[in-house]
């Protein structure tokens, strides 16, 4: 058996024990690892090193924890932790058979879509309506047309940002609309 | 102030003003008209002065946190003297309490090094930056008099000079109570900075310093009178001052040198003056020559740089660096940053090119709104303008004059680099290691801009530190990296690259996480220094994307006792701005406006009062402060101001929070260690058990990934 295989042998056998990898270790505790992404810090890395020769070899490093320092700017993983800024002035008008919704874009250059929302007004639950994708500086006015409403009906719409890391800021509100 | 002690102290005033009457002290003494003044004024005489009174404080003498007392040695380390080259350090038997160390920013210069300078004072040196409340403060110092009897205060230090060094230079600022009403008497008190030992000698009206290298461009000793100009718009206790000088004097290589620094009242014991002393440093200077030279508008480069180039010597080749021609202005505050860029080609073919690559080479726009950023900023100038000119040669098209747009052109010495993904290592005690930035600096980086330039790598990762966004070179220093490639689209969008270059270069300015401290995440911090705001900006009338320092300094907030009703209750000034902040159960939160109402506990109302939680992620309950961070700028980090220095930038800086207790925070929160049993032989057809055991050291619990690799290749 070549090198390889007596490798991937080991790495298979590790996949199993560790129950497909994800588990979550209380405090002061030890467990077999099962593991799934943690986001705050840079990921654990276990490396191996197998030797050449007629046995390969398995080597774990200790983990080590990122954090902020004095000098440094902020991690890709630390950046992801923050919400993103929902968008303002969240404005519905009506025209006939159809409501405009405008808004200010949030002005971060990593939202990637701007969800839509509507809802009837007082006893509605949110309903997302359109996802629209962005580009730019996302420094501008933004507009939406929905002409898939009842007529005499009043809603509620609302704007989210979503950005690259797949975060979704809170919905602003519209005032109550009523379709004509 | 109770009654009680208003008594008190009514008395201590009275008692002063009965014994100055019994003794008849100088201090509140009358002078007779004078006939003569000092020949050194190039201000019209009077030809009869006025009668000298003096301010007598109606309050008690208080201590001032921002200036303390310590001994000759320390006051010497303050001025930025390297303790290995101290050997000795005295007084003279001057009184200590005109001798002080500032702590705390002042003058508008000072510190322009460090976080701390040195002060000498014919009076009290606690006083340098109480309120400029009295046209006459006085007082006469205990000690060392000068051979009229009045008040001298010496710093007296014998140094060891490096071996190949030629050059002595320092910082400094004259202040003055004198000013204006006694300019070119008999009274002006001086200020001098002897090499060899002191020799003072007083001839009439006139001081004789034959040892003295820190006068005028025309000889004269500094005093309200130099032909330096006074202002009177000190920001310090004293009635005018000097802007920003720089005095140098040759030395020998390797010699034991005596320096003393003197401070005199000339005339009478009152009306105190003082300088400030900062930025210390040997050179290599083949054109040192004796003197003083000012920096007006002490942004680091003397105005003789400014306005008619700098001249370096690198290996015995004079390099001229012609700030003029990049618009440099001595009224004007100046920045210069040269960025060097990896750029990755990617695989190249014959006839059609190279594909897949990525450049870091920086975004026009991330730059522009930086460079509009520091124009912007509310830093006064000696022209009446305000902001910053940041002159950012990152290419031949980019701008190379803030203000007329002139592009660098052949000026550039911008350079591509070899990608790299790993920048630099990672020390085993963790801090980050310099070495290998060095080696791409020393290539691509000429020493003549050294003195004037910041140097920043825009580079793909920094080794051993993840997606880390960028690192500076100390905290007030001369080198940064920007490191966004495992950022948008590998290198970065324009608000990622802004709001880093600027948060990088701000540390190199001396500004910390929290402004001067390095508690991060204060929501009212309002500073692309605040990684809430690094890579988004600040949010403004509902929108982010605005980079900027923090303009102002805010309440604290306690977060042992917040009040939801008034926000940051930041006044007008903050009316337009909006922030973030950290409920404690998790998640952070945004809010439109900053001065109102803020749910701090996260309960869906915004109404209590007495609200104890944590609001910046650290777990911890204390009180965040808050900073201006334009005001506090400081320019002369690193190399920046000393051609022909070898200052000692350090070669490793830390990767951990330096202050311990958000390090104890972090390693308690999340802390894990893995543990394996070593290596393991699997033959053919066996299969093995391989236990991995992972511990959580923290308080949380907690998941982590673990992947399997192979340095060698082999398929996993």
């Amino acid at each position: 058996m070549s090198n390889n295989k007596i490798l991937t042998t080991t790495a298979i056998t590790i996949a199993l024990l560790c129950g497909l990898w994800g588990c979550t270790v209380a405090p002061n505790t030890q467990v077999t690892p099962t593991l799934t992404p943690r986001t705050d810090v840079t990921p654990l890395r276990i490396t191996s090193t197998p030797t050449p020769g007629a046995n390969g070899t398995q080597t774990a490093t200790d983990a080590e924890v990122i954090g902020p320092s004095e000098e440094t700017g902020i991690s890709r993983e630390e950046d992801s932790q923050l919400t993103p800024s929902h968008p303002t002035q969240v404005t519905a008008q009506a025209t006939t058979d159809t409501i405009v919704l405008t808004w200010l874009g949030t002005g971060d250059d990593r939202i990637k879509y701007y969800h839509v929302y509507r809802k009837v007004a007082d006893d509605g639950d949110w309903q997302l309506i359109a996802r629209l994708e962005i580009t730019g500086d996302n420094r501008g006015w933004y507009e939406f047309r929905d002409t898939a409403t009842e007529q005499g009906i009043t809603y509620i719409y609302g704007v989210s940002a979503v950005d690259t890391y797949g975060n979704e800021s809170a919905i602003s509100e519209s005032s109550a609309i009523t379709s004509q | 102030m109770n009654s009680r002690k208003q008594i008190v102290w009514l008395v201590v005033v009275a008692l002063v003003a009965v014994i100055a009457f019994v003794l008849g002290s100088n201090s509140m003494a009358a002078r007779p008209p004078e006939l003569e003044r000092s020949t050194y004024s190039p201000t019209p005489t009077p030809t009869q002065e006025p009668e000298r009174e003096t301010f007598v404080p109606s309050r008690p003498q208080v201590s001032v946190t921002g200036i303390i007392t310590d001994t000759p040695q320390a006051v010497a380390q303050a001025m930025g003297i390297r303790t290995s080259d101290l050997v000795s350090a005295s007084l003279n038997g001057s009184d200590a309490r005109g001798v002080g160390i500032g702590t705390t920013p002042l003058d508008n210069y000072f510190p322009t090094e460090g976080n701390t300078f040195a002060i000498l004072s014919t009076g009290l040196a606690e006083n340098a930056d109480d309120p400029n409340d009295s046209g006459s403060l006085s007082f006469e110092l205990d000690g060392l008099n000068n051979s009229q009897g009045n008040d001298l205060v010496q710093l007296a230090l014998r140094l060891r000079v490096p071996q190949n060094m030629n050059c002595a230079s320092f910082d400094f600022a004259y202040f003055s109570e004198e000013f204006p009403e006694w300019v070119g008497s008999r009274y002006n008190d001086t200020f001098t900075a002897e090499l060899g030992g002191t020799n003072l000698i007083i001839s009439g009206t006139q001081v004789v310093a034959p040892l003295n290298f820190a006068f005028d461009t025309e000889g004269n000793i500094l005093s309200i009178n130099t032909v330096f100009g006074v202002i009177s718009d000190t920001a310090t206790t004293y009635d005018g001052g000097t802007s920003l000088l720089r005095a140098q004097t040759p030395v020998t290589p390797g010699a034991t040198v005596d320096i003393v620094f003197s401070v005199q009242d000339l005339g009478d014991s009152i009306y105190d003056s003082a300088v400030f002393l900062d930025k210390f440093f040997w050179s290599n200077d083949p054109s040192c020559g004796g003197g003083a030279q000012e920096d007006t508008d002490g942004d680091g480069l003397l105005d003789i740089w400014e306005t008619q180039g700098l001249t370096v010597t690198v290996d015995g080749v004079d390099v001229f660096v012609d700030l003029s021609a990049m618009g440099a202005d001595p009224e004007r505050k100046d920045i210069f940053v040269e960025i060097d860029y990896m750029v990755d080609q990617g695989i190249c073919l014959p006839i059609i090119g190279c594909l897949f690559g990525h450049s870091h080479q920086p975004k026009p726009e991330a730059i522009a709104r930086i460079v509009e950023a520091f124009s912007n900023a509310p830093v006064p100038n000696p022209d009446g303008s305000t902001g910053i000119n940041l002159h950012v040669d990152y290419g031949p098209d980019s701008v190379m004059n803030p203000v007329t747009g002139e592009r660098w052109g052949n000026r550039s010495q911008a350079n591509s680099l070899p990608h790299d993904n790993n920048l630099g290592s990672k020390n085993p005690n963790g801090n980050y290691n310099w070495t290998e930035f060095d080696d791409i600096k020393d290539s691509n980086f000429s020493p003549a801009r050294a003195a004037v330039f910041h140097y920043c790598v825009f580079a793909h990762n920094l080794g051993g530190f993840g997606s880390v966004s960028g690192i500076s070179r100390g905290i007030g220093a001369s080198d940064f990296i920007v490191s966004l490639g495992s950022w948008s689209g590998g290198v970065g969008t324009v608000n990622e690259q802004a709001g880093t270059f600027m948060h990088e270069l701000g540390h190199n300015l001396g500004l910390r996480h929290g402004g001067d401290d390095h508690t991060n995440y204060e929501p009212n911090f309002l500073s692309i220094m605040n990684y809430s705001f690094q890579t988004r900006g600040l949010r403004i009338n509902g929108q982010d994307g605005h980079f900027d320092y923090s303009r102002f300094a805010l309440p604290d907030l306690d977060e042992n006792d917040l009040d939801e009703t008034v926000g940051l209750n930041g006044g007008a000034a903050i009316d337009d701005y909006g922030t973030r902040y950290y409920c404690s159960g998790g998640g952070d939160r945004i809010v439109d406006n900053a001065n109102g109402q803020i749910d701090w506990n996260c309960n869906g109302n915004s109404t209590d009062t007495n609200v104890q939680t944590d609001i910046n992620k650290d777990s911890n309950q204390g009180t965040l402060g808050s900073y201006n961070d334009w005001a506090n700028l400081v320019f002369t980090g690193g190399a920046i101001g000393q051609p022909g220095a070898e200052p000692e930038l350090p070669m490793e800086t830390e990767v951990e929070e330096t202050s311990q207790e958000e390090d104890a925070q972090l390693t308690t929160l999340y802390k894990v260690s893995v543990t394996a049993p070593g290596n393991a032989a699997v033959l053919p057809g066996s299969t093995v058990v391989y236990t991995f055991t992972v511990t959580n050291l923290g308080i949380n619990a907690d998941t982590y990934t673990v992947t399997v690799g192979s340095s060698l290749g082999w398929a996993i």
